[in-house]
Protein backbone atom coordinates (compact mmCIF):
# COMPACT_ATOMS: atom_id res chain seq x y z
CA UNK A 1 0.00 0.00 0.00
CA UNK A 2 2.80 2.37 0.98
CA UNK A 3 4.62 1.46 -2.23
CA UNK A 4 1.61 2.42 -4.35
CA UNK A 5 1.23 5.63 -2.40
CA UNK A 6 4.89 6.43 -2.95
CA UNK A 7 4.57 5.77 -6.69
CA UNK A 8 1.46 7.97 -6.86
CA UNK A 9 3.24 10.82 -5.07
CA UNK A 10 6.29 10.39 -7.28
CA UNK A 11 4.19 10.56 -10.43
CA UNK A 12 2.22 13.56 -9.23
CA UNK A 13 5.41 15.47 -8.43
CA UNK A 14 7.16 14.39 -11.62
CA UNK A 15 4.20 15.24 -13.82
CA UNK A 16 3.81 18.76 -12.46
CA UNK A 17 6.28 20.32 -14.91
CA UNK A 18 4.78 18.25 -17.71
CA UNK A 19 1.34 19.76 -17.32
CA UNK A 20 0.21 21.83 -20.27
CA UNK A 21 1.68 25.31 -20.19
CA UNK A 22 -0.82 27.90 -19.13
CA UNK A 23 -0.45 31.21 -20.91
CA UNK A 24 -2.44 33.98 -19.35
CA UNK A 25 -0.88 37.31 -20.18
CA UNK A 26 1.07 39.09 -22.85
CA UNK A 27 2.95 42.35 -23.14
CA UNK A 28 4.52 43.82 -26.28
CA UNK A 29 5.80 46.99 -27.86
CA UNK A 30 3.30 48.07 -30.48
CA UNK A 31 3.23 50.44 -33.41
CA UNK A 32 0.07 51.22 -35.36
CA UNK A 33 0.34 53.04 -38.65
CA UNK A 34 -2.73 54.04 -40.58
CA UNK A 35 -2.89 55.44 -44.06
CA UNK A 36 -6.51 56.33 -44.52
CA UNK A 37 -8.40 56.48 -47.80
CA UNK A 38 -9.56 60.01 -46.94
CA UNK A 39 -5.99 61.27 -46.60
CA UNK A 40 -5.76 61.13 -42.82
CA UNK A 41 -2.64 59.36 -41.63
CA UNK A 42 -1.77 58.33 -38.12
CA UNK A 43 1.07 56.76 -36.22
CA UNK A 44 0.83 55.49 -32.66
CA UNK A 45 3.62 53.97 -30.58
CA UNK A 46 3.50 52.37 -27.16
CA UNK A 47 3.04 49.12 -25.30
CA UNK A 48 0.10 46.77 -25.13
CA UNK A 49 -0.92 44.62 -22.16
CA UNK A 50 -3.44 41.79 -22.10
CA UNK A 51 -4.49 39.38 -19.37
CA UNK A 52 -6.78 36.52 -20.26
CA UNK A 53 -8.65 36.77 -16.92
CA UNK A 54 -9.30 40.49 -16.91
CA UNK A 55 -10.15 40.60 -20.65
CA UNK A 56 -8.93 44.17 -21.05
CA UNK A 57 -6.64 45.29 -23.84
CA UNK A 58 -4.60 48.11 -22.36
CA UNK A 59 -2.56 50.34 -24.66
CA UNK A 60 0.04 52.45 -22.89
CA UNK A 61 0.68 55.04 -25.61
CA UNK A 62 3.82 57.15 -25.65
CA UNK A 63 3.50 58.80 -29.07
CA UNK A 64 2.14 61.17 -30.29
CA UNK A 65 1.20 61.87 -26.68
CA UNK A 66 1.06 59.97 -23.43
CA UNK A 67 -2.32 58.38 -22.88
CA UNK A 68 -3.90 55.03 -22.16
CA UNK A 69 -6.59 53.29 -24.12
CA UNK A 70 -8.53 50.44 -22.57
CA UNK A 71 -10.79 48.10 -24.51
CA UNK A 72 -13.07 46.11 -22.26
CA UNK A 73 -16.24 44.25 -23.19
CA UNK A 74 -17.92 46.59 -25.69
CA UNK A 75 -16.38 49.82 -24.43
CA UNK A 76 -13.39 51.94 -25.25
CA UNK A 77 -11.89 54.17 -22.54
CA UNK A 78 -9.35 56.95 -22.99
CA UNK A 79 -7.30 58.04 -20.00
CA UNK A 80 -4.88 60.93 -19.69
CA UNK A 81 -2.85 61.12 -16.50
CA UNK A 82 -5.06 58.30 -15.19
CA UNK A 83 -8.15 60.47 -15.58
CA UNK A 84 -10.96 59.18 -17.80
CA UNK A 85 -11.54 61.68 -20.59
CA UNK A 86 -13.57 59.65 -23.07
CA UNK A 87 -15.75 56.58 -23.17
CA UNK A 88 -17.24 55.10 -26.32
CA UNK A 89 -18.64 51.92 -27.74
CA UNK A 90 -16.05 49.60 -29.25
CA UNK A 91 -16.50 47.07 -32.00
CA UNK A 92 -13.37 45.18 -30.95
CA UNK A 93 -14.10 42.40 -28.51
CA UNK A 94 -11.07 41.49 -26.40
CA UNK A 95 -12.01 37.79 -26.62
CA UNK A 96 -11.54 37.99 -30.40
CA UNK A 97 -8.28 39.93 -30.27
CA UNK A 98 -5.11 38.25 -31.47
CA UNK A 99 -3.79 38.51 -27.92
CA UNK A 100 -6.58 36.42 -26.44
CA UNK A 101 -6.69 33.98 -29.34
CA UNK A 102 -2.90 33.50 -29.37
CA UNK A 103 -2.74 32.89 -25.61
CA UNK A 104 -5.58 30.36 -25.85
CA UNK A 105 -4.05 28.72 -28.94
CA UNK A 106 -7.14 29.47 -31.04
CA UNK A 107 -5.67 31.96 -33.48
CA UNK A 108 -5.61 29.37 -36.27
CA UNK A 109 -9.42 29.24 -36.43
CA UNK A 110 -9.92 32.81 -35.18
CA UNK A 111 -11.78 31.36 -32.21
CA UNK A 112 -14.70 30.48 -34.48
CA UNK A 113 -14.29 26.70 -34.59
CA UNK A 114 -17.16 25.95 -32.19
CA UNK A 115 -18.96 29.25 -32.41
CA UNK A 116 -22.71 28.86 -31.80
CA UNK A 117 -23.71 31.42 -34.46
CA UNK A 118 -21.04 31.21 -37.16
CA UNK A 119 -20.44 27.83 -38.77
CA UNK A 120 -17.98 26.49 -41.32
CA UNK A 121 -19.88 26.03 -44.58
CA UNK A 122 -17.11 25.35 -47.07
CA UNK A 123 -13.49 24.22 -47.08
CA UNK A 124 -11.24 24.57 -50.10
CA UNK A 125 -7.61 23.55 -50.55
CA UNK A 126 -5.55 25.97 -52.63
CA UNK A 127 -1.87 26.64 -53.29
CA UNK A 128 -2.01 29.49 -50.77
CA UNK A 129 -3.43 27.26 -48.06
CA UNK A 130 -6.80 26.12 -46.80
CA UNK A 131 -9.70 28.53 -47.25
CA UNK A 132 -12.60 28.08 -44.88
CA UNK A 133 -15.84 29.94 -45.48
CA UNK A 134 -17.97 30.57 -42.44
CA UNK A 135 -21.53 31.77 -42.46
CA UNK A 136 -23.98 32.71 -39.74
CA UNK A 137 -26.86 30.47 -38.86
CA UNK A 138 -30.18 31.30 -40.54
CA UNK A 139 -31.49 33.63 -37.81
CA UNK A 140 -28.42 35.90 -38.09
CA UNK A 141 -28.05 36.24 -41.86
CA UNK A 142 -29.56 39.75 -41.73
CA UNK A 143 -26.86 40.91 -39.31
CA UNK A 144 -23.67 39.02 -40.08
CA UNK A 145 -21.97 38.48 -43.43
CA UNK A 146 -19.70 35.63 -44.43
CA UNK A 147 -16.15 35.28 -43.15
CA UNK A 148 -13.25 33.60 -44.91
CA UNK A 149 -10.14 32.30 -43.20
CA UNK A 150 -6.89 31.34 -44.92
CA UNK A 151 -4.62 29.01 -42.97
CA UNK A 152 -1.33 27.45 -43.91
CA UNK A 153 1.02 25.28 -41.83
CA UNK A 154 -1.45 25.54 -38.94
CA UNK A 155 -1.12 29.32 -38.92
CA UNK A 156 -3.83 31.84 -39.66
CA UNK A 157 -2.58 33.83 -42.66
CA UNK A 158 -5.54 35.99 -43.59
CA UNK A 159 -9.16 36.80 -42.83
CA UNK A 160 -11.84 38.34 -45.03
CA UNK A 161 -14.98 39.87 -43.59
CA UNK A 162 -18.01 40.68 -45.72
CA UNK A 163 -21.16 42.57 -44.89
CA UNK A 164 -24.60 41.04 -45.33
CA UNK A 165 -24.63 42.25 -48.95
CA UNK A 166 -21.49 40.17 -49.58
CA UNK A 167 -19.40 43.31 -50.01
CA UNK A 168 -15.82 43.02 -48.78
CA UNK A 169 -15.38 45.10 -45.61
CA UNK A 170 -12.03 44.00 -44.22
CA UNK A 171 -8.95 42.02 -45.21
CA UNK A 172 -6.36 41.14 -42.58
CA UNK A 173 -3.00 39.49 -43.17
CA UNK A 174 -0.98 37.94 -40.35
CA UNK A 175 2.75 37.81 -41.03
CA UNK A 176 6.15 37.26 -39.41
CA UNK A 177 5.00 34.65 -36.92
CA UNK A 178 7.19 34.13 -33.90
CA UNK A 179 6.99 31.62 -31.06
CA UNK A 180 7.46 32.96 -27.54
CA UNK A 181 7.37 30.31 -24.80
CA UNK A 182 5.20 28.16 -27.05
CA UNK A 183 2.77 30.93 -28.00
CA UNK A 184 2.56 31.53 -31.73
CA UNK A 185 1.87 35.13 -32.57
CA UNK A 186 2.19 37.23 -35.75
CA UNK A 187 4.43 40.25 -35.35
CA UNK A 188 2.93 42.10 -38.28
CA UNK A 189 -0.74 42.53 -39.10
CA UNK A 190 -1.74 44.34 -42.25
CA UNK A 191 -5.38 45.29 -42.49
CA UNK A 192 -7.34 46.79 -45.35
CA UNK A 193 -10.56 48.41 -44.22
CA UNK A 194 -13.14 49.23 -46.86
CA UNK A 195 -15.63 51.99 -46.16
CA UNK A 196 -19.21 50.84 -45.89
CA UNK A 197 -21.20 52.67 -48.60
CA UNK A 198 -24.27 52.58 -46.33
CA UNK A 199 -22.58 55.14 -44.07
CA UNK A 200 -21.45 57.51 -46.83
CA UNK A 201 -23.41 59.98 -48.89
CA UNK A 202 -20.89 60.03 -51.73
CA UNK A 203 -20.00 57.21 -54.08
CA UNK A 204 -17.34 54.84 -52.71
CA UNK A 205 -14.99 53.14 -55.14
CA UNK A 206 -14.14 49.53 -54.49
CA UNK A 207 -10.43 50.30 -54.55
CA UNK A 208 -10.75 52.87 -51.76
CA UNK A 209 -9.50 51.52 -48.47
CA UNK A 210 -7.70 52.44 -45.29
CA UNK A 211 -4.46 50.63 -44.62
CA UNK A 212 -3.50 49.79 -41.04
CA UNK A 213 -0.21 48.13 -40.25
CA UNK A 214 0.29 46.91 -36.69
CA UNK A 215 3.65 45.59 -35.58
CA UNK A 216 4.46 43.84 -32.34
CA UNK A 217 7.95 43.46 -30.94
CA UNK A 218 9.63 42.56 -27.66
CA UNK A 219 6.73 40.20 -26.90
CA UNK A 220 6.73 38.88 -23.34
CA UNK A 221 4.51 36.14 -21.94
CA UNK A 222 3.28 35.54 -18.36
CA UNK A 223 5.17 38.38 -16.72
CA UNK A 224 4.02 39.08 -13.18
CA UNK A 225 5.16 42.67 -12.84
CA UNK A 226 3.12 45.73 -13.87
CA UNK A 227 -0.03 44.15 -12.49
CA UNK A 228 -1.69 47.56 -12.52
CA UNK A 229 -1.48 47.80 -16.30
CA UNK A 230 -2.83 44.31 -16.96
CA UNK A 231 -5.90 45.14 -14.88
CA UNK A 232 -6.18 48.85 -15.44
CA UNK A 233 -9.07 50.19 -13.34
CA UNK A 234 -12.10 51.30 -15.33
CA UNK A 235 -15.37 52.74 -14.08
CA UNK A 236 -18.42 50.46 -13.70
CA UNK B 1 -36.51 23.32 -58.93
CA UNK B 2 -35.66 24.65 -55.46
CA UNK B 3 -32.40 22.69 -55.49
CA UNK B 4 -31.53 24.06 -58.91
CA UNK B 5 -32.14 27.67 -57.80
CA UNK B 6 -30.03 27.11 -54.67
CA UNK B 7 -27.27 25.58 -56.79
CA UNK B 8 -27.24 28.49 -59.26
CA UNK B 9 -27.31 31.03 -56.42
CA UNK B 10 -24.40 29.26 -54.67
CA UNK B 11 -22.44 29.20 -57.93
CA UNK B 12 -22.96 32.95 -58.52
CA UNK B 13 -22.02 33.70 -54.93
CA UNK B 14 -18.98 31.48 -55.14
CA UNK B 15 -17.82 33.17 -58.35
CA UNK B 16 -18.45 36.64 -56.96
CA UNK B 17 -16.44 35.89 -53.83
CA UNK B 18 -13.57 34.18 -55.57
CA UNK B 19 -13.44 36.26 -58.72
CA UNK B 20 -10.88 38.58 -57.16
CA UNK B 21 -7.98 37.04 -55.31
CA UNK B 22 -8.68 38.74 -52.01
CA UNK B 23 -6.09 36.67 -50.18
CA UNK B 24 -3.29 38.48 -51.92
CA UNK B 25 -2.12 42.06 -51.89
CA UNK B 26 0.59 44.24 -53.32
CA UNK B 27 3.20 44.33 -50.58
CA UNK B 28 5.29 46.96 -52.37
CA UNK B 29 2.28 49.24 -52.55
CA UNK B 30 1.62 48.77 -48.84
CA UNK B 31 5.26 49.51 -48.03
CA UNK B 32 5.18 52.59 -50.22
CA UNK B 33 2.06 53.96 -48.54
CA UNK B 34 3.35 53.23 -45.06
CA UNK B 35 6.88 54.44 -45.75
CA UNK B 36 6.68 58.01 -44.49
CA UNK B 37 5.10 56.85 -41.25
CA UNK B 38 7.93 54.38 -40.78
CA UNK B 39 10.40 57.19 -41.36
CA UNK B 40 8.66 59.28 -38.73
CA UNK B 41 8.72 56.35 -36.31
CA UNK B 42 12.46 55.98 -36.82
CA UNK B 43 13.00 59.68 -36.28
CA UNK B 44 10.99 59.51 -33.06
CA UNK B 45 12.75 56.40 -31.76
CA UNK B 46 16.20 57.67 -32.65
CA UNK B 47 15.54 60.59 -30.27
CA UNK B 48 17.44 62.74 -32.73
CA UNK B 49 17.21 66.48 -32.97
CA UNK B 50 14.77 67.34 -35.70
CA UNK B 51 13.05 70.50 -36.74
CA UNK B 52 9.43 71.37 -37.08
CA UNK B 53 10.02 71.64 -40.81
CA UNK B 54 11.24 68.04 -40.84
CA UNK B 55 8.05 66.98 -39.12
CA UNK B 56 5.92 68.91 -41.55
CA UNK B 57 7.81 67.29 -44.37
CA UNK B 58 7.30 63.84 -42.93
CA UNK B 59 3.76 64.25 -41.85
CA UNK B 60 0.56 65.36 -43.41
CA UNK B 61 -0.66 63.64 -40.30
CA UNK B 62 -3.95 64.26 -38.63
CA UNK B 63 -2.87 64.66 -35.02
CA UNK B 64 -2.08 68.08 -33.75
CA UNK B 65 1.11 69.51 -35.14
CA UNK B 66 1.21 71.80 -32.13
CA UNK B 67 1.40 68.75 -29.87
CA UNK B 68 4.10 67.28 -32.05
CA UNK B 69 5.95 70.54 -31.97
CA UNK B 70 5.75 70.47 -28.17
CA UNK B 71 7.10 66.93 -28.06
CA UNK B 72 9.70 67.92 -30.58
CA UNK B 73 10.75 70.95 -28.57
CA UNK B 74 10.82 68.97 -25.35
CA UNK B 75 13.13 66.47 -27.00
CA UNK B 76 15.17 69.27 -28.43
CA UNK B 77 15.44 71.03 -25.05
CA UNK B 78 16.32 67.75 -23.29
CA UNK B 79 18.95 66.95 -25.83
CA UNK B 80 20.04 70.60 -25.85
CA UNK B 81 20.56 70.56 -22.08
CA UNK B 82 22.64 67.39 -22.29
CA UNK B 83 24.67 68.77 -25.17
CA UNK B 84 25.20 72.07 -23.33
CA UNK B 85 26.31 70.17 -20.22
CA UNK B 86 28.79 68.16 -22.26
CA UNK B 87 30.14 71.31 -23.96
CA UNK B 88 30.50 73.19 -20.65
CA UNK B 89 32.08 70.15 -18.99
CA UNK B 90 34.47 69.52 -21.86
CA UNK B 91 35.26 73.25 -22.11
CA UNK B 92 35.99 73.39 -18.39
CA UNK B 93 38.33 70.42 -18.59
CA UNK B 94 40.12 71.97 -21.56
CA UNK B 95 40.60 75.28 -19.75
CA UNK B 96 41.91 73.42 -16.69
CA UNK B 97 44.26 71.34 -18.83
CA UNK B 98 45.57 74.41 -20.68
CA UNK B 99 45.94 76.23 -17.37
CA UNK B 100 48.00 73.41 -15.94
CA UNK B 101 50.12 73.33 -19.08
CA UNK B 102 50.64 77.09 -18.91
CA UNK B 103 51.59 76.97 -15.23
CA UNK B 104 53.91 74.03 -15.92
CA UNK B 105 55.62 75.75 -18.84
CA UNK B 106 55.86 79.08 -17.03
CA UNK B 107 57.46 77.35 -14.08
CA UNK B 108 59.82 75.60 -16.51
CA UNK B 109 60.75 78.85 -18.26
CA UNK B 110 61.16 80.87 -15.10
CA UNK B 111 63.30 78.22 -13.46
Amino acid sequence: MIRYLFIAILFSVWSAPLQAQYYFRMKADISIKEVSYDGINRIVLGKVYYDIHHKKIVYDITFPEKERWVLSDTSYYLFKDDILVERNLSVIFPEFSIFHLALEGHLEDYGLQDHPVIKVKDIEKTEDGIIRTLRPTAEYTDNIGPIKLLTKDRQLKATLFYNVSERLMSRQFFEDYTVIKGVQIPQKIVQFLYPNPEFHDTEIDEDQYSLIQTTLSNIQINRTDEEFLYNYPIPD
Amino acid sequence: MKTLVTLVFSLILHLSLFSNNSFDYDRDEVQRRIHHLTTLENVYKSNALYSFDDILLLSGLEYSKVEMYTINNLQRSDNGSIALGIIIGAGGCLVLYLGCLLIGYSQFFFL
